[in-house]
């Protein structure tokens, strides 16, 4: 058995490496399509369960993510309204993600109107003290990697590319990425984050995928921390997602941090 | 009504922990079951048309450090808070409701604190109208303020509260209109809302008096004594005491350019007036003098970190020649600041702030007639226990604000400090606060002030032997 699999990875090294190289980069720019810019616009409402070192109950956080591609496959915008817990209540986060510049990422905290400039230059950190870093939510773009086609692979009974990303700009945290991407939605299946020490620091799964208004969307991801023994669950309410609203660039303004469109968000 | 109150928000507060409560974290949890399609239809109703009314109960005390003097409390803050808070959106509007049932056991008394209590419309697409009780915050400054003028709360501040309180609520219409790339704000306040400063109910405070007369003491007020200090006031009905604030903001790549005017009051009592009653007697009384401010602010991504810098020039109305030494001078007031992230952990920032008095030659002169006038050479008035040093042409201020978060953003540890060189005082921050569940969070600290004994008129000053440490547990329901 073993024999077998290295003989099988043996032909894959020896396929020609410039068809293999493109087509990866294919891949991951529909993998980041499928996941990031389905539709033109879109609104969710999230859970996220972020889970203490070792297990035990969860913090949690339920908000309303309204997004909106500006470029397909370039510069978005996020507005983030939060629900529960009260105290958090009435939060909003807007972010204007760039490609190859930081974004620009505004708070508001409705109890003192204060609308605070937040440093959009750490896009590896965590993003509200989850698992998930700010670039785990908004998208990672193709564009900052080398890619490699490793081969295929069937994971839960499903078909899939494994292609391997490497940081075209050495990074902080990030060594190299391997993702399971789906041969028939390109949605990724799981990505093992590795760190500089070779290890998986990080590792994402996506669970339940729903057919929204058409588009196949994830509503189950879970990013684990093996190191640190974390776990983060982000959830979608089914009954509260849609694409194609025709949302505004105008929705994604300063004005909606304190006065937020609530027809979209109720 | 004080003990109705206090039998309110009690009762309240046990209705809370006892029935509400339980019933309360059982559905909010149901809200976040593990399988979330069962979760979306037990979140619904959080969702539906009624209002879903939500809020906190907590519980907070404050002690002063080691043995308070006779003019301090040992206790400085025991106050428990019943928040209802709910938010009701329709076509036409939006309204949001914020009403606090407050036991406060310093003072002894209960009272409801109305938060927030404001409809906003947008009467057209370009507009949008709130009016009501509600608080506005606007300015780039951390802690330091410069062409905000809506009122705060320093005793919030110096005790420890929750940062929300830093701002106090108040009457007011606040019209946005948003044009293209600009955006013009303006906030007319009918009634004048000062501060809340340091009274002498709770920490001593420097008292005017004791320029005039030499047997009362510099530092007065407290325990006991709560309100002796003259109340500061206006020179009613020398003035409407009303007040306007507007803002022109646009961005320019990534910066946010913005220009603002205030026309009203100091918001602190920064001046005095001194009366003469038929017997001769003189005495001292703190009134806000009227301002005029016109400024700038700049604030946007540098590098790494954020950058801001704001100015402001500030018209004393009362002494536009500063020939009066009681009355606060005009002055120029910049600052400039630089935070950033350093790891996912860790992030600090800090600001230089400066400030000029406009009429210094003027003002050095007046301090020399006020002294003659009370018949006191400046040797002589230098003996009172409330003499007032003369102050610097130039000021400086430093802030460092230093932010640790650990255990995945549940556990947040924070620094924040004001050094005054030229004031001789500064006042320091420690606090830490653990979020144990979605409901509840536990936040413990200390206030230190530093102040020179000389120097007791200073803001920080004044209160330099108040030093205090506080507890709070909230839950949030």
């Amino acid at each position: 058995m073993f024999k077998f699999k290295a003989i099988l990875l043996a032909a894959a090294l020896a396929l020609p490496l410039s068809a293999y190289a493109e087509s990866a980069l294919e891949i991951v720019k529909k993998a980041s399509l499928a996941s990031y810019y389905a539709g033109d616009d879109g609104k969710a409402q999230m859970l996220m369960k972020v889970y203490p070192q070792g297990g035990g109950k969860a913090i949690s956080k339920l908000f309303v993510m309204l997004k909106k591609d500006v470029a397909e496959g370039g510069e978005q915008m996020f507005l983030t309204y939060f629900q529960r817990p009260s105290d958090i209540q009435k939060t909003t986060f807007l972010v204007h993600k760039k490609i190859g510049e930081d974004d620009l990422r505004r708070l508001y905290l409705p109890a003192s109107d204060k609308v605070l400039a937040i440093s959009g230059a750490r896009k590896q950190d965590p993003f509200m003290g989850s698992d998930f870093s700010y670039e785990d939510v908004s998208g990672r773009h193709f564009s900052k990697d080398d890619h490699k086609l490793l081969g295929e692979e069937t994971l839960k009974e499903q078909a899939a590319f494994i292609v391997e990303s490497t940081p075209k700009v050495k990074e902080e945290k990030i060594a190299r990425m391997k993702a399971w991407i789906a041969k028939d939605s390109y949605i990724p299946l799981k990505v093992e984050f590795y760190d500089h020490q070779g290890e998986v620091f990080k590792i994402y799964k996506t669970g339940k995928v729903m057919e929204i208004d058409g588009i196949t969307t994830i509503m189950h991801q879970v990013m684990e921390s093996p190191k640190r023994g974390t776990k983060t669950e982000l959830l979608v309410n089914p009954k509260q997602v849609a694409y194609n609203l025709g949302l505004s660039e105008s929705v994604f303004s300063e004005r909606s941090l304190k006065n937020p469109p609530m027809q979209y968000i109720r | 009504m004080n003990y109705q109150v206090k039998q309110l928000t009690l009762s309240l507060a046990a209705a809370l922990a006892l029935w509400t409560g339980p019933a309360q974290a059982q559905e909010f949890e149901s809200d976040f079951a593990s399988e979330f399609t069962e979760a979306a239809g037990a979140m619904a109703p959080a969702q539906s048309a009624g209002p879903a009314w939500t809020g906190f109960l907590s519980w907070e005390q404050g002690g002063h450090f080691g043995e308070p003097s006779e003019n301090e409390r040992q206790r400085v803050l025991d106050q428990t808070r019943f928040r209802l808070k709910t938010s009701k959106s329709t076509e036409v509007g939006k309204l949001d409701l914020k009403l606090d049932f407050v036991d406060d056991g310093v003072l002894n008394e209960a009272y409801l604190d109305l938060r927030e209590g404001r409809i906003t419309t947008t009467p057209f697409s370009w507009m949008d109208l709130s009016v009501g009780k509600q608080v506005n915050t606007w300015g780039v400054g951390d802690m330091l303020f410069i062409n905000d003028l809506f009122p705060k709360n320093w005793m919030a501040m110096f005790l420890g509260k929750d940062m929300e309180f830093m701002k106090d609520p108040a009457n007011s219409a606040r019209v946005s209109t948003y044009l293209g790339p600009v955006t013009f704000d303006l906030v007319y306040h009918p009634q004048f809302a000062p501060d809340t400063t340091p009274n002498g109910c709770v920490f001593a405070v420097y008292n005017p008096n004791s320029l005039l007369d030499a047997s009362q003491p510099a530092l007065a007020g407290n325990a006991g004594a709560c309100g002796s200090p003259p109340a500061a006031s206006l020179r009613d009905g020398q003035y409407d005491h009303d007040e306007i604030a507007g803002r022109l903001k646009a961005n320019l790549g990534g910066f946010e350019l913005a220009l603002y005017g205030y026309h009203g009051f100091y918001k602190n009592p920064r001046g005095m007036e001194l009366s003469v009653d038929s017997s001769g007697a003189m005495s001292l009384a703190a009134i806000y003098p009227r301002l005029s401010v016109q400024g700038a602010s700049l604030e946007g991504q540098l590098g790494p970190g954020i950058m801001n810098f704001e100015a402001g020039n500030y018209d004393s109305l009362d002494d536009p020649d500063g020939t009066q030494a009681l009355i606060e001078n005009g002055a120029l007031k910049g600052l400039i600041g630089y935070r950033m992230d350093f790891s996912a952990h860790f992030s600090a920032g800090i600001q230089v702030y400066q400030e000029t008095m406009k009429e210094y030659a003027a003002y050095e002169q007046s301090i020399v007639s006020m002294y003659q006038s009370m018949g006191l050479s400046e040797a002589m008035a230098e003996a009172q226990p409330g003499y007032i040093y003369r102050k610097e042409e130039q000021h400086q201020t430093y802030t460092l604000r230093l932010t640790f978060k650990a255990q995945q953003e549940t556990l947040w540890i924070n620094f924040f400090g004001y050094q005054r060189p030229q004031d001789r005082d500064g006042f320091y921050k420690l606090d830490l606060t653990k979020r144990a569940s979605n409901a509840l969070s536990m936040t413990f600290g200390v206030n230190l002030f530093e102040g020179d004994v000389h120097y007791q008129d200073r803001d920080f000053g004044m209160l330099a032997a108040e030093d205090n440490a506080f507890l709070r547990l909230t839950y949030n329901y």
